[in-house]
């Protein structure tokens, strides 16, 4: 019932943006508009961030990765852009470069590199240290038995001073 | 008569004569024989040799030397010689032999020693030995063999026919200067008989010289024709510690077979004899038709009253001695009823009599008290009304535990009572004075015989009923009742350390332990007892413990501070508490008493502890515990090994630290799970966490890479590729 409720105020706090929400909206949207060149430019360069972000729905890691070095890649064409004509169709005309677009796009993918390598080290240190803390743990249970006997288990009825009821057939 | 006593002044100075001889005869002092010392392997164990019977390593007792005319009952008597110098060994000896069964009166003897009487046979010492013929240890009592012959063989009845001047010079004068002595030393004799009496190797009996009175039970080797009714009626172990009175009665037995010249009595069983004391009163029974003259016959009657309060006091038999006329007081016990009862195909005109018989047709005795015949014959023709009111008690008595199981029983030994007060107690094919039940009891425990009724005789009150029943005031009332009622108390608890066995060790003094594993040995206190089990620990078939029921009650009452700390876990459930119980017994016993190291002891204790380790949870634990106790296993000091092991603190922390590590093992198997789940159940195993390190690393090089850049195109003018 309390998780439902709390699903239910999300939706509705998701339906319906507050003031804070309004102001970032209209602040992004006359930014954009004051910054033209500039959104048009990122919009087309951004590109394979905004895919990563739709194509990976998991917590949006994917498109961080590939947005940092796909921005990586757009920095040097905006700096351009910045420091030269700094209008829409000198933007369009950058971003249609084949050098900017190669440029761009490998960083993108550069992007797409870490985060499958990276994963997959993480990933493999991280079995590691599980399969060596299982090890750990098997090691240290069979201590305990060895020390407290199989009853420190608390699998077998005990009496009150802690001795199965039932004495273990095997040597003590 | 008065020069009678100037004879008997000449005899205690004739007697103090011989023992100031006695005195300087011995360089030799057997007289400050130390008490029985323990039983130390050493002296005792040869090895390899046979084991001898050699008394504190002074005296031996030659085990293949019996001399039969001096046995006294079960007590056999051998030849014993002392050891050490020329001096000593020229000290002719002798030793009885007691078995355990009967309790001797061991503890009097320093009394019986300290009685210098040339009268009375010399105690040189007593004590515990190996018996070589029983392979068991025996309490001995070493004697001056300076005895002779007995003036009778034990089964011999005929007269001796002595003249009343012999009889007076060599058999009262010294008697009566003996009951002084023992008069003083407050001993009851109890073996007071011609077979008992010695002619002290004389060619002519000057001086007889009185025989051993303490290898058995009082009065158990005693001919029942010695004793006096009341105590001829009792089994012979069951007479008990009797008075001066019965002495007295005794001797006047004795002096009538001395002096008499035929026996009036051949032919006739004990009890037909019984009767006849009975009917016709002791000395008539006795004398038969033998005419004594003078004032013998007064000593004789005097003596041989069989009403207790009616005979001779020794004070009376000394005015006697004095020359004084004393008259004849009637006999009280001989009142007969009018007419007969018929009980048993017989006539009974007297109630002893037929309290007598009740027990041969129980089937009529019920009759007879349902059918209320016994209380019109009581009513109607004996006409006593204390005997009536005594009846009348006896069957409200019965009654007071209901008419179940038992209640005839009950009700025959309380009517034999009222009829007969001055009879011992009748129960159960019994017949037991109330002084005498200690001894018959510890007859019965040793040879594992029935002992249900003695102690349906104690928890059914049934010496309250015959202290209540007696009119002779001389008994020790109070003491008895005191007695049995503590007794009763211990059968009502049936723990170890309670029950029949601390009945008998309460009621008995001198009994030795007589628990099954220290069966070869004669155990009187508890360090005789740690000196056995000290033996006992080197034989192979040694027991899984060392306390049972009668060494936990012999403990009680020898000592009770060594063993009732330690009730609890002795009679616990529990086997390693039972064993931490009988170490710390032990342990307490060695320290309280400051004894010696016991090596064997210790050796076995440390094979016994394995139960007690396991109640240690931690098994690293157990294993130091037993490296401590491993190395104290030669020490022989248990009160080391004890303090190790009744650490309570640490079982306390143990179990602490179980809990704690049952809490760890819960914890850890949890994790466990989780981690197997995480593998099982999800493919993307660090996934995400890969993802996370991607993007962190990601945006650290793109800031690396966005400065860069800015640095290039600032440096460059606008240029970077």
């Amino acid at each position: 019932m309390a998780k439902e409720k709390k699903t239910k105020n999300k939706k509705k706090n998701g339906n319906k943006l507050g003031f804070k929400g309004i102001v970032i909206g209209v602040g992004s949207v006359l930014s954009a508009a004051l910054f033209l060149p500039t959104t048009v430019f990122l919009f087309f360069g951004m590109m394979p961030t905004m895919a990563a972000y739709f194509a990976d729905r998991k917590g949006g890691w994917k498109a961080i990765t590939i947005g940092a070095m796909n921005i990586a890649g757009c920095t040097p064409f905006l700096l351009h852009l910045w420091t030269t004509h700094n209008t829409v169709t000198y933007a369009l005309g950058l971003i249609t470069d084949p050098r900017a677009v190669i440029v761009i796009f490998s960083a993108a993918s550069i992007g797409l590199l870490i985060e499958w390598a990276m994963s997959g080290i993480v990933i493999t240190i991280m079995t590691q240290r599980s399969k060596t803390r299982l090890m750990d743990i098997d090691k240290r249970l069979k201590n305990m038995a060895e020390r407290w006997g199989e009853e420190v288990a608390g699998k077998m009825p005990l009496d009150e001073y802690g001795f199965p009821l039932k004495q273990p057939t095997d040597a003590e | 008569m008065t020069d009678d006593i100037q004879d008997i002044e000449e005899v205690k100075t004739a007697d103090a004569a011989t023992g100031d001889a006695a005195e300087e005869l011995e360089p030799v002092d057997f007289t400050s024989m130390a008490p029985p010392a323990p039983l130390t392997p050493a002296g005792k164990k040869g090895a390899g040799a046979a084991r001898q019977a050699i008394l504190n390593g002074e005296i031996e007792i030659l085990s293949d030397q019996p001399l039969p005319r001096y046995d006294n009952g079960a007590a056999k008597a051998y030849l014993a010689q002392a050891m050490g110098s020329e001096a000593k060994q020229q000290v002719k000896l002798f030793a009885y032999v007691c078995e355990p069964n009967l309790v001797p009166r061991s503890r009097l003897t320093n009394k019986m020693k300290s009685i210098l009487n040339p009268s009375i046979a010399r105690l040189i010492g007593s004590g515990v030995v190996y018996w070589p013929p029983a392979k068991a240890e025996r309490y001995v009592f070493i004697y001056e063999n300076n005895l002779g012959n007995p003036l009778m063989t034990p089964d011999q009845r005929d007269g001796l026919g002595w003249k009343q001047e012999m009889v007076m010079t060599a058999v009262i004068k010294p008697m009566i200067n003996a009951f002084l002595d023992f008069s003083d030393a407050g001993i009851f004799h109890g073996s007071i008989r011609p077979s008992n009496m010695f002619d002290g190797n004389a060619a002519k009996v000057e001086r007889i010289i009185l025989g051993d009175a303490l290898s058995v039970p009082p009065g158990s080797s005693q001919s029942m024709i010695y004793e006096s009714v009341e105590r001829a009626m009792a089994d012979p172990l069951a007479r008990g510690v009797g008075s001066m009175s019965d002495d007295l009665y005794a001797f006047g037995v004795s002096l009538t077979m001395i002096l008499r010249t035929k026996n009036p009595l051949k032919g006739l069983s004990d009890d037909d004899i019984l009767r006849q004391k009975m009917e016709l009163g002791s000395y008539a029974t006795l004398t038969g038709k033998e005419r004594f003259t003078g004032g013998i016959l007064e000593l004789l009657r005097g003596l041989l009253y069989d009403d207790r309060r009616q005979r001779w006091t020794l004070e009376e038999v000394m005015l006697w001695m004095e020359g004084q006329r004393l008259s004849p007081k009637p006999n009280s016990q001989n009142k007969k009823a009018s007419r007969p009862i018929h009980f048993n195909g017989e006539r009974y005109f007297r109630p002893p009599l037929l309290a007598m018989d009740l027990e041969a047709e129980p089937a009529e005795f019920a009759q007879a008290v349902d059918g209320g015949v016994l209380t019109q014959w009581l009513t109607r023709s004996f006409e006593d009304k204390l005997t009536y009111t005594r009846y009348e008690q006896a069957l409200e008595s019965a009654q007071e535990l209901g008419r179940g199981p038992g209640y005839w029983n009950r009700l025959m030994s309380r009517v034999s009572i009222a009829l007969d007060p001055f009879a011992p107690m009748r129960y159960k094919e019994l017949s037991i004075l109330p002084e005498g039940l200690s001894y018959a009891f510890a007859n019965e425990v040793w040879s594992k015989g029935n002992i249900a009724p003695y102690v349906e005789i104690v928890n059914q009150q049934l010496v309250m009923f015959w202290l209540n029943a007696q009119i002779d005031v001389s008994v020790d009332i109070g003491t008895l009742v005191s007695k049995y009622e503590t007794c009763r108390s211990f059968l009502k608890q049936e723990n170890a350390g309670y029950g029949a066995e601390r009945m008998l060790y309460y009621m008995m003094p001198d009994c030795p332990c007589y628990s099954d594993k220290l069966k070869a040995y004669y155990v009187l206190d508890p360090e005789t007892m740690m000196h056995a089990f000290e033996e006992i620990s080197h034989s192979k078939d040694r027991p899984a413990l060392f306390l049972d029921r009668h060494i936990i009650a012999f403990l009680s009452v020898k000592d009770r501070k060594v063993i009732d700390n330690y009730m609890t876990d002795v009679n616990s459930s529990h086997h390693h508490k039972k064993v931490l119980g009988n170490i710390m017994t032990l342990a307490t016993i060695q320290r309280r008493s400051k004894m010696e190291m016991f090596p064997g002891l210790s050796n076995w204790v440390a094979d016994m502890l394995d139960p007690v380790y396991k109640r240690f949870h931690d098994r690293h634990l157990r294993v130091k515990l037993k490296e401590r106790v491993d190395k104290l296993r030669a020490s022989g000091n248990l009160t080391k090994i004890a303090d190790i092991m009744e650490n309570n603190n640490a079982l306390h922390q143990d179990m602490l630290n179980f809990k704690s590590a049952m809490e760890e093992y819960k914890a850890l198997v949890v994790e466990r799970t989780e981690l197997e789940d995480k593998f099982e159940s999800s493919v993307s195993f660090g996934k995400e966490e890969g993802r996370e390190y991607s993007a962190i690393f990601s945006l650290i090089l793109s800031v690396i890479v966005i400065i860069c850049f800015t640095f290039l195109f600032l440096t460059n003018d606008g240029e970077i590729f």
